[in-house]
């Protein structure tokens, strides 16, 4: 009977160990989510309606090897595509007026499995004034 | 009656003078320039702190350059048409305090102001008396009050040059003209912002006799002589650029050169080398609500 219960206490010790194993494997393995950033995230312009500059870094992983493409969904253009791939860094210059929506998405089914924005911002607000008409107050 | 005077006082009260009478025409149209506007309308309001080194005209000859730090406190506000700036350096676009405006007409290209400023600051040119009933007391040698001139503003916004046209008179003292033509234009490299700025302004011979010259009874009481100014042209030169450091911080640097005219310089209140130009370099960085 001891030696049962000694067997019991060996086996659910072993049993917690390969699942901490696992558990501490999984947490240095590739996100079971996708990951999708860009450094900086923000641009400034001066004004508002000016092209804003920057050179950007997106960084992706992911945790199934496959064959994603980064897309820019605001000008609906591909940047870059990754094949059999896990993780991916793209660098380009960034110029806009507005900000733009970036997403890591999967080639074949189109899937989007993660995305991210650099933001366009900027010092004066401009106002455009009421154009072709004389003011009586 | 053989009298001094308080070259400090005179030097400063000079300085601006000469400085805020050219400048302040090229105002308008340096802002525009700086911030890379067409034809917009912004409303903020911006602190800072800024770096210059002027050198030009004064009536000290020790004191014919100013370097130190000043505080920049400008503003534009906007609404149905009517509006208030102030965009000031210490010595750079203008030392105007306050532009008060009415939008008349614009379109694309062409936009017609009614504006109201104060273009001339007062001044007080102040001596001791060494002689008559006034023996050793600080008295007035020239007083003159700050003028507020009423006048039209056209500008046109063609791509990336603006150009600035300007006529006014004095409705609070003098009632002298100027008149002022500007040409300028930005560029945008990556997010750095430049401007270059060309302008003249006249001043007829009301406005410049007022603030340049020397009536019989002041001539009397200092060691000037008696003078009169007659109408004169002033240019004057800008290239700067602007940088948003982010959404709340501003960079700007500026080097500006003004000629002015003989007119205004042969005035017995001037130092005869203080020759005929000036030069400022300012830095500064601006906080904008």
């Amino acid at each position: 009977m001891m030696m049962l219960n000694a067997i019991k206490t060996i086996k659910t010790s072993v049993s917690f160990a390969f699942l901490a194993m696992f558990t501490t494997i999984n947490v240095h393995s590739a996100p079971v989510s996708a990951l999708l950033s860009v450094t900086p995230e923000q641009c400034v312009a001066l004004r508002k309606g000016q092209t804003c500059y920057l050179e950007v870094t997106f960084d992706w992983q992911y945790a199934k090897a496959a064959n994603y493409c980064l897309v820019n969904t605001t000008r609906n253009k591909v940047l870059k595509c990754w094949n059999t791939a896990t993780k991916g860094q793209y660098s380009f210059d960034f110029q806009s007026t507005k900000s733009n929506d970036f997403v890591l998405r999967h080639q074949d089914s189109g899937k989007i499995l993660a995305q991210t924005q650099v933001v366009v911002a900027w010092v004066y607000k401009s106002n455009t004034r009421s154009k072709s008409r004389w003011r009586l107050f | 009656m053989n009298l001094s005077i308080n070259k400090l006082s005179a030097a400063i009260a000079t300085l601006l003078t000469l400085t805020f009478a050219t400048a302040s025409q090229a105002q308008s149209i340096s802002q525009a320039l700086r911030g890379n506007s067409q034809n917009t309308t912004e409303n903020y309001f911006e602190i800072g702190l800024g770096y210059t080194n002027h050198e030009g005209p004064s009536t000290n000859p020790r004191k014919l350059d100013w370097t130190g730090s000043y505080s920049i406190f400008n503003w534009s506000y906007n609404y149905k048409g009517f509006f208030l700036e102030r965009f000031a350096d210490k010595f750079t676009e203008s030392t105007d305090p306050f532009v008060i405006g009415y939008n008349a007409y614009t379109n694309d290209n062409w936009s017609f102001d009614i504006i109201g400023s104060s273009k001339n600051p007062g001044l007080k040119l102040i001596g001791v008396a060494m002689g008559g009933e006034n023996n050793g007391q600080e008295i007035d040698f020239v007083t003159r009050d700050s003028d507020f001139m009423i006048g039209g503003r056209l500008s046109g916004y063609f791509g990336n040059n603006i150009l600035q046209f300007s006529v006014s008179q004095d409705i609070r003292r003098h009632h002298g003209r100027m008149a002022s033509a500007l040409v300028g234009r930005n560029w945008q490299l990556r997010n750095w912002n430049f401007h270059g700025l060309l302008g003249v302004q006249y001043s007829d011979s009301t406005t410049n006799d007022y603030y340049k010259g020397v009536r019989q009874e002041e001539a009397d009481r200092s060691s000037f002589t008696a003078y009169q100014a007659g109408a004169g042209f002033n240019y004057n030169a800008e290239v700067g650029v602007t940088y948003p450091i982010n959404e709340d911080w501003v960079y700007r640097a500026t080097a500006t050169v003004v000629s002015y005219s003989d007119e205004q310089l042969n005035s017995p209140m001037y130092h005869s080398t203080s020759g005929s130009t000036s030069t400022t370099f300012s830095t500064s960085i601006s906080y904008v609500f």
